[in-house]
């Protein structure tokens, strides 16, 4: 018996080791085979239409919405920059040279432009962004020919929507220090040059013959000020601060903004005092008190947030001085009370009560449930609660990144009907 | 063996006709052995271990993707064409060496200095010189800067996010060294330190200091005034764009297996899910023209682990991310509706504070539910064998090579790399959990000393009590028809040490059946040197 498995052992060996004589094929070989077969045929992979149309999208829209990388330059050293000059300006675009590419700190922008309403401006900043300190040099001059007005004070009628120009320049610096890593605090010091004139739409009556100089302290003359101010500001909110936050402050910037969209917890605290004191004669010194506080509360984990806002802004006067109507407060509009157009209501005091519920349906997109109340209000006596003016509405927030909300579109609605408003970039 | 199975094994006994042996049985086996037939089971050179995809090609031409239109393809569509089991695998199951894929650490155990060191070559990045910034990406959607150290290697710089130190940087030479592990071409990644003097701007860039500035001044910088960076070195080789994770590339003739067919991508959901990659999607793949000028062929890379573990460039991952689809109509109506009250479980789990980790965790962590961001049609194709070779492969990890390989990520804080190092560990064992039992959850198929020797996995790894009974069948098994044959013996037994039926023949078949759990089938071949395995099947009951 072992003989015979001997045998049958020596012939499995043999009949394997000719078995490839036989015919039988390798796993390699057949593989082999495939690829050979496959050699006959290669072609270049198709792109449809489609795709290529997608990818044209993706690399061109990176241009323009990736803020956070720096652009190809248009020409060499010459960005292209959209939006920036005026809420309600209409399409603007425009271009901005940063010549001192080369200095780290150090840094200097020329920026000029124009909208599709004839808007235009020019503005320069110099500065220096350090880790704790902060300094900037600003010059702007901006065209305001559309600007709107409905009168002063809270009861002003939507049908007495008049227009008028403003072309505005402004000079000064600013001083800023973290004083630590939630408290930033600093100064500023302008000189601001207003020209008011007849507006350019033709569609709305002046605001000369549709207002007296009775009715509009500052339409008679135009005033030049030296501005000097002092801010604080107190934040803890999840957001990511970047270099040059401090310009927030700078007489530049609107300092109304909207809540913070990306934040989901923390306090934000501020308070600016700035004192207009007019170059040359008149009776137009006055002293502008600014006051804010947003806290964002959590709910489960941050996917939902209760969102609130307060905010005042108080202006002073003395010895029969008063406050230019194109310089006192407003409300209306995205960044206030949302079922109102821009620049709804004026007065010399403003009040605003904002309280928002959002949260996350999707990665890339949040609800939110909003309510406003808004106030302006000539003496501190007239304030009323029941005088406020009450919007509600919807809000989308688009994300461009699970940490910061892109765009967003709300739905305001008022006494006065919907109110529909976008607004992109990024938000404080 | 215990006395248990001792009685059930004599009481089955043995049954089949090769009990004694004829030298006309021997003949009939020899004659179905060596007849040529297409239809036959086994090849001569089965199992094949080196997929021979190195022939010769001509340069292909870069693939450009657009990640948008894969997004709508896969998350509105179901691209790929291939249905049922992975098709390059070996007779054993397993994938061979190929230009996609290195059979390591599980097949052939990498000491510790091996895992951590994964795909390096070198120290990184030469500081001899300052590094030229030559361009600038942002592909990833953060920009990343490209640059050429004093001995010519191209390297593409990452960063963390300011306020989430280390958490991309730790996260992806964590990422790398698991996955060249586990078998896949990775680029070297290296965690660097360096001065902003450091860097350069290339002549004819484009880019400015200004630039470099603003991009490096995002990231966190220490206390010493150093910053840190990702320096992951480009694969050597003309890069021709991603890889599609379904279909062919029909410019390369290599490539014949259909993506969503391969195993190694089907699996690569498993080892996903371990590392929380939630972004495996075509565009974090990358082909490369390799070989030499006189035999050019295509490597296949993963690229792009910043988005691993709980966080990515921009900071913590959402907390979306391995538990839905980036769109899923259901969820985002109800959470539509319900004012985000009626929300899933996972929106309230509560992370640890650690900057540096971000959104990673393991008590809810559910291996067969996790999803990537996108469908993948691979991932969504991966089936339970898939799933088991992937998922022992994981359990292989011991918790000192976890240990090892999380060190790398070169963490500031110590409860960061604690944290991370127990999380893993404690995914390791529910992947293994999840996926071991399939069709009894054997492997490590050897022959030795006449014996057939295996592994129970789950009880190697405490899943299940050891010594759990298993019926045991023999056949002679007819390589040229694919049918099981003449049946030898039955046994049951709790032995992982079978010995082998007393006949001899070509080919012997035994199935292994773990009650509840499926049937295990090996084959084995006699050579010269005795029987040898040659072929594993596995069925979930």
């Amino acid at each position: 018996m072992e003989r015979c498995s001997v045998l049958c052992l020596f012939l499995i060996g043999a009949l394997l080791a000719v078995s490839p004589v036989l015919g039988q094929q390798t796993r390699a070989e057949r593989w082999r085979e495939a690829r050979q077969a496959k050699l006959d045929q290669v072609r270049p992979p198709r792109t449809s239409l489609v795709k290529k149309v997608a990818r044209f999208v993706e690399r061109t829209s990176r241009l323009v919405t990736d803020i956070e990388t720096p652009r190809p330059p248009v020409i060499d050293g010459v960005q292209l920059v959209f939006g920036g000059l005026r809420s309600g300006a209409g399409t603007t675009a425009g271009l901005r040279l940063e010549p001192l590419q080369h200095l780290d700190r150090l840094h200097l922008t020329v920026e000029g432009r124009a909208s599709t309403k004839r808007y235009w401006g020019a503005q320069t900043l110099a500065g220096y962004d350090g880790d704790r300190f902060y300094g900037y040099g600003y010059a702007r001059y901006r065209h305001l020919p559309q600007e709107q007005f409905y009168g002063l004070g809270p009861d002003a009628p939507r049908d007495m929507r008049a227009d008028f120009g403003l072309d505005e320049g402004i000079a000064g610096g600013l001083v800023g220090a973290q004083v630590n890593r939630k408290v930033f605090a600093g100064g500023h010091a302008s000189y601001l040059v207003n020209r008011i004139y007849a507006g350019e739409n033709d569609a709305l009556p002046n605001i000369h013959d549709q207002f007296g100089p009775a009715q509009l302290p500052g339409i008679e003359a135009d005033v030049d000020y030296l501005v000097l101010g002092g801010f604080a500001e107190v934040d803890t909110r999840d957001v990511e601060r970047t270099h040059g936050y401090g310009s927030r402050f700078a007489p530049t910037e609107g300092h109304l903004r909207g809540l913070s969209l990306s934040a989901q917890r923390g306090l934000y605290l501020a308070a600016e005092v700035s004192q207009f004191r007019q170059i040359g004669a008149g009776h137009n010194d006055f002293m502008l008190l600014e006051l804010e506080a947003q806290q964002f509360i959590p709910l489960r984990n941050g996917y939902q947030v209760l969102a609130l806002r307060q905010y005042a802004a108080l202006t002073e006067t003395g010895g029969g001085n008063t406050v230019p109507f194109y310089l006192m407060p407003q409300l209306g509009g995205g960044d206030t009370i949302r079922g109102f157009n821009n620049g709804r209501f004026r007065g010399r005091n403003a009040t605003l009560l904002n309280a928002e519920f959002r949260w996350q349906v999707w990665a890339r997109l949040d609800l939110a449930l909003f309510a406003d109340a808004g106030h302006v209000f000539d003496r501190f006596e007239a304030w009323h609660l029941s005088d406020a003016e009450v919007t509600y509405g919807l809000g989308f927030r688009f994300r461009s990144s699970p940490q910061r909300i892109a765009s967003r579109i709300d739905l305001g609605r008022s006494r006065e009907g919907f109110v529909l408003m976008m607004k992109f970039g990024s938000f404080l | 063996m215990s006395a248990e199975a001792n009685k059930a094994r004599d009481h089955e006994g043995r049954t089949g006709i090769f009990r004694g042996r004829t030298l006309s049985g021997y003949f009939v086996l020899l004659l179905l052995a060596v007849s040529p037939s297409a239809a036959q089971v086994f090849l001569p050179d089965d199992p094949l271990w080196v997929d021979p995809d190195t022939l010769a090609i001509s340069p292909p031409a870069e693939r450009s993707l657009s990640d948008t239109f894969d997004f709508f393809a896969n998350t509105f569509g179901s691209p790929g064409e291939h249905e049922g089991p992975a098709l390059n695998v070996n007779t054993l199951g397993e994938v061979p060496n190929s230009t996609w894929y290195t059979n390591r650490h599980y097949l052939h155990p990498m000491p510790l200095e091996a895992l951590q060191r994964g795909p390096d070559t070198a120290a990184g990045p030469s500081e001899e010189a300052p590094w030229k910034v030559v361009g600038l990406t942002s592909e990833g959607k953060t920009p990343r800067l490209l640059m050429v150290d004093a001995r010519g290697d191209r390297y593409l710089l990452k960063f963390d996010p300011k306020a989430y130190p280390e958490i991309s940087t730790a996260a992806e030479i964590i990422a790398t060294k698991f996955f060249h592990a586990f078998g896949y071409n990775v680029p070297e990644n290296y965690l660097v330190y360096f001065e902003p003097g450091q860097l350069e701007t290339a002549a004819g860039s484009g880019l400015t200091p200004r630039d470099l500035a603003r991009i490096v001044h995002k990231a966190p910088r220490y206390p010493d005034g150093t910053y840190r960076a990702l320096a992951s070195r480009l694969p050597e080789g003309e890069p021709l764009g991603p890889f599609l994770y379904h279909g062919t590339r029909p410019d390369d003739p290599n490539d014949i297996f259909s993506h969503e067919a391969r195993r190694e991508l089907r699996g690569l959901r498993v080892f996903s899910a371990f590392l929380n990659r939630d972004d495996a999607r075509n565009l974090n793949s990358l082909d490369v023209l390799a070989g030499t000028s006189a035999r050019q062929y295509i490597r296949h890379f993963l690229v792009e682990f910043s988005a691993t573990l709980g966080g990515g460039p921009l900071g913590p991952k959402p907390r979306w991310a391995g538990h839905e689809y980036a769109v899923e109509a259901g969820p985002i109506a109800a959470r539509t509706l319900t004012l985000g009250f009626g929300g899933p479980a996972w929106m309230d789990i509560v992370y640890p504070d650690l900057p540096s980790v971000g959104h990673l965790e393991a008590k809810h962590f559910d291996p067969k539910s996790w999803v990537p961001q996108v469908p993948n049609p691979a991932f969504e194709r991966m089936d339970a064998a898939d799933a088991f070779w992937a998922a022992r492969q994981v359990m292989n990890l011991s918790d000192d090579a976890i240990r090892a390989i999380v060190a790398t990520g070169g963490y500031t804080y110590p409860r960061a790399e604690a944290y991370v190092t127990e999380t893993l560990m404690q995914r390791r064992d529910k992947i293994g959990r999840a996926y071991l039992s399939f069709a009894g959850g054997l492997d490590r198929f050897r022959v030795e000393d006449s014996l057939l020797v295996f592994e129970d996995l789950q009880a190697t790894y405490g899943f299940t009590e050891p010594g759990r009974l298993r019926r045991i069948s023999w056949f002679v098994f007819d390589n040229l028809t694919g049918e099981g044959g003449l049946p030898l013996a039955t046994v049951t037994t709790a032995e992982e040490s079978l010995p082998l039926p007393e006949a001899v023949a070509p080919f012997l078949k035994a199935e292994i059946e773990t009650p509840g759990e499926g049937i295990t089938t090996v084959y084995l071949r006699y050579t010269e040197a005795g029987y040898v395995v040659v072929g594993i099947e596995r069925k979930a009951a």
